[in-house]
């Protein structure tokens, strides 16, 4: 009659190496969460302990290849430190039914980041490529929008777009997300991709502001350094303000004259290069705040 | 639809395919006439109205099989969400059956992310019995379940895995996909006879057949789908062949993928000789 009392305990031993132990070492404690009969008590604690083990760990390994996948650089940090880490999350985040691939991923990327924030034992800039590589998963995933990949008929053509008219609304497409770092994370990346000595890698912190961009119709998913000047317009571009307002406010925030030209500009170049679309202003802006904690891709996924 | 009407022995010859991946996407277009049929994981193809258009694109040019890893048929209760969702996968299909393993792979809070082993008992059969009648009849196609392979067995059943097998495709009228492979690599790691368990095993009920190249990895074979298919699974098919007449065979290769397709197509090429003349014993005996 406890059949799903069965499969649940089962599946539970394949996941939880604490619970796996524990039925080994005190049997009873461990199955009393359970309604089992004594007969599958016993087919349990008669399991192969060994080959449980050999599957349980091909289990973790299986995921932690999908995961992997994702953050080539930062498993590539310290692979000992790394692999605790991806230990801990594994034991603390059970896959669950109905979680997609990209949530699994996603949730790794912010644990790592937080852990990675506050560990002495890694170098300062592991949280930053931790989210580095989490924001462009984000980005490449994203891709998969409809107004991302450029379906849409506001997407379409988006390079032929242009500021010119003062009323116009740019907006920052679906799936676009801007996040500041304070290391230079572009750096880092492509001196763990040649296996450089990271050691002679000078890490100053500075404040670097990296666009991701999902992929379009003509071009993959790409990321972009932008100056202070070109965040400060981004974050304005919410489809709600008009250029001459977006002009009039970054002027003031830069505390600066005369750079109509330069605004008008820098938004033709974003709509280029497909970061910005003009639209009406019904897109639900994320917030600058919400960005810089890398929570904005929820809403294109 | 009763199970009587799943006519699993009106399913056509297939021939002999292979296992479509992305990877091999292009590689397989190219060689259309050197592959008899394919078969998809379905799982691939629930997340994004597009991956039915790559579907839709596949049916054009192949006769398509779904094949999925995720219904958990083993489980107590199903997944009717993810039941609605193959469904549709299974219809763009238009295939004559739709084909799982007979395995559990996720139990409430928990997906288990791999093919783990049920429990041969009678409470198990019943309720698989239900799971199996009830996708048939959303399905409106016969479902075919493969064996799987494990690392361990759920101790204290109260029957073999081939009286499961038998009592199932008796009580649903569902067909058997018989991986070759898996059979071989349980048999090595187990140290059971395959030969006795095709003994066992219903075969007038068997649809199809998987073959697969594994790995050795501490003292265990691994079905890794990743290297060529092993002679003590050619031998499998060998003696299978022999006797019943195999409607089609499926040659999975998931990693390692090999520069040139035509590594995989000699396999595929072989088991189509391999199946295609044969005798069919068991076949004669039936008709007698």
């Amino acid at each position: 009659m406890s059949i799903g009392e069965m499969q649940a305990c089962l599946a539970r031993l394949y996941v939880d190496e604490p619970f796996r132990r524990l039925l080994h070492i005190e049997p009873e404690k461990a199955l009393e969460e359970y309604g089992l009969t004594p007969d599958e008590s016993a087919a349990l604690q008669g399991i192969d302990r060994k080959m449980l083990e050999y599957f349980a760990a091909s289990l973790r390994n299986k995921r932690k290849k999908r995961i992997q996948r994702a953050f080539p650089m930062t498993f590539k940090l310290d692979r000992v430190k790394i692999e605790r880490y991806y230990r801990r999350y594994y034991q603390l985040h059970t896959a669950r039914p109905h979680q997609l691939p990209h949530q699994d991923v996603m949730e790794f990327g912010a644990f790592m980041e937080e852990s990675f924030a506050q560990a002495d034992d890694l170098p300062p800039y592991a949280a930053d490529l931790a989210r580095y590589e989490r924001l462009y998963y984000g980005a490449a995933f994203a891709s998969e929008s409809s107004e991302a990949s450029g379906a849409s008929p506001q997407g379409n053509g988006a390079t032929e777009e242009r500021a010119g008219r003062m009323d116009a609304r740019p907006r920052v497409r679906n799936g676009v997300q801007v996040a500041s770092f304070r290391y230079d994370v572009a750096a880092i990346e492509r001196a763990l991709e040649e296996g450089g000595n990271l050691d002679d890698l000078r890490c100053e912190p500075d404040v670097n502001y990296i666009v991701f961009r999902p992929a379009t119709a003509d071009s993959d998913a790409r990321m972009m350094r932008v100056n202070a000047a070109t965040k400060v317009v981004f974050d304005l571009c919410d489809g709600r303000r008009p250029v001459s307002e977006i002009m009039a406010q970054a002027q003031a925030i830069l505390r600066a004259d005369g750079l109509e030209e330069a605004i008008v500009a820098t938004v033709d170049r974003l709509l280029a290069l497909q970061v910005l679309i003009l639209g009406g202003g019904t897109t639900p802006a994320v917030s600058a705040k919400r960005r810089a904690f890398g929570t904005g891709y929820s809403e294109s996924m | 639809m009763s199970h009587s009407s799943h006519a699993v022995s009106s399913i056509p010859v297939l021939g002999s395919g292979l296992g479509y991946r992305r990877e091999l996407k292009r590689a397989m277009f190219e060689s259309r006439d050197a592959i008899d049929f394919v078969e998809i994981v379905a799982d691939q193809f629930l997340s994004d109205p597009r991956q039915i258009e790559e579907l839709e694109e596949l049916c054009d040019v192949f006769a398509v099989i779904p094949h999925g890893v995720g219904l958990s048929i083993g489980s107590v209760t199903l997944d009717e969400e993810y039941l609605g969702a193959i469904k549709v996968v299974s219809d763009v299909t238009r295939s004559p059956y739709y084909s799982e393993h007979l395995a559990i792979t996720r139990v409430p809070g928990i997906d288990i992310g791999h093919l783990s082993p049920i429990w041969f008992t009678e409470q198990v059969l019943q309720s698989t019995v239900d799971n199996v009648l009830r996708v048939q009849e959303v399905l409106d196609k016969p479902l075919v379940l493969e064996n799987v392979a494990y690392l361990f067995d759920i101790p204290n059943a109260s029957m073999k895995q081939t009286e499961f097998f038998g009592r199932l495709v008796e009580s649903t009228g569902c067909g058997v996909l018989l991986d070759l492979t898996n059979l071989y690599t349980n048999s090595v790691n187990h140290h059971f006879d395959p030969l006795a368990f095709l003994d066992e095993l219903p075969l007038e009920r068997v649809v199809q057949i998987h073959l697969a190249g594994g790995y050795w990895a501490n003292g265990v074979l691994i079905d890794g789908h990743c290297e060529p298919v092993e002679e003590g699974s050619w031998s499998l098919l060998e003696t299978l062949a022999g006797r019943l007449r195999v409607k089609g065979s499926i040659l999975e290769h998931d990693a390692n993928f090999p520069a040139e397709l035509s590594v995989l197509l000699e396999q595929v090429d072989r088991a189509r000789r391999m199946i295609s003349h044969r005798g069919t014993s068991l076949e004669a005996a039936q008709a007698q």
